[in-house]
């Protein structure tokens, strides 16, 4: 799966650390899904969608073989 | 908006325990390794404490220390949890099937598995793997 997380923070020009704390995990999760390590789980996926006031499907992306 | 529903939420012990299973482990090493360099004369019931002393000190510190939260324990932490036990005690399962063939072929007679040996290397195969899939994560 992929994602624009990295993107979308840099739109808001918020840290990884602020990004965690807004949403109540690790800063290690948030780099985890962007270097695409880890899928959250979708009460995350939400989470971080409303913090970029968007949709899940904008940010997270299924790729082929998904 | 803060959110603060993820953080350390689930099963497990206070991260305090951490340092303290740790603490455990030096005490039960200590113990062990001082009776046997000094080479200190036993009574056999002595020698028997001492030993399940040693164990089982290891065994509780090590469980303190699996069991212990993390600073922020979220799902991701949650899952490493799970697939380390997961491959752990598949692991445990394989090796108590193997061993006695290994010691057939290797070595006579055949060693019964102890129970203290099985939770001791499930738990260090537990912690071996969670922290190597931690670190890789980092």
């Amino acid at each position: 799966m992929k994602n624009t997380l990295k993107v979308e923070r840099a739109k808001l020009n918020i840290t990884q650390q602020e990004l965690a704390d807004k949403v109540g995990v690790s800063r290690q999760t948030i780099n985890s899904i962007e270097s695409e390590k880890y899928v959250p789980s979708t009460l995350l996926a939400i989470k971080i969608s409303e913090i970029f006031k968007t949709t899940v499907n904008e940010i997270f992306k299924l790729e082929n073989g998904d | 908006m803060e959110s603060k529903t993820n953080k350390n939420k689930g099963a497990g012990i206070h991260k305090h325990f951490k340092k303290m299973g740790i603490g455990i482990i030096l005490i039960a090493l200590l113990t062990g390794l001082s009776i046997k360099l000094w080479h200190i004369e036993l009574m056999p019931t002595q020698k028997a404490f001492f030993k399940a002393f040693t164990m089982n000190g290891f065994i509780l510190g090590l469980l303190f220390v699996a069991l212990a939260k993390e600073k922020i324990e979220d799902e991701m932490i949650a899952q490493m949890r799970l697939k380390a036990m997961a491959q752990t005690f598949i692991t445990a399962v394989i090796y108590v099937i193997v061993k006695p063939f290994m010691d057939l072929a290797f070595r006579d007679p055949i060693e019964d598995v102890t129970g203290q040996f099985v939770v001791l290397f499930m738990l260090l195969g537990y912690l071996l793997n969670y922290y190597s899939q931690k670190f890789s994560n980092k």
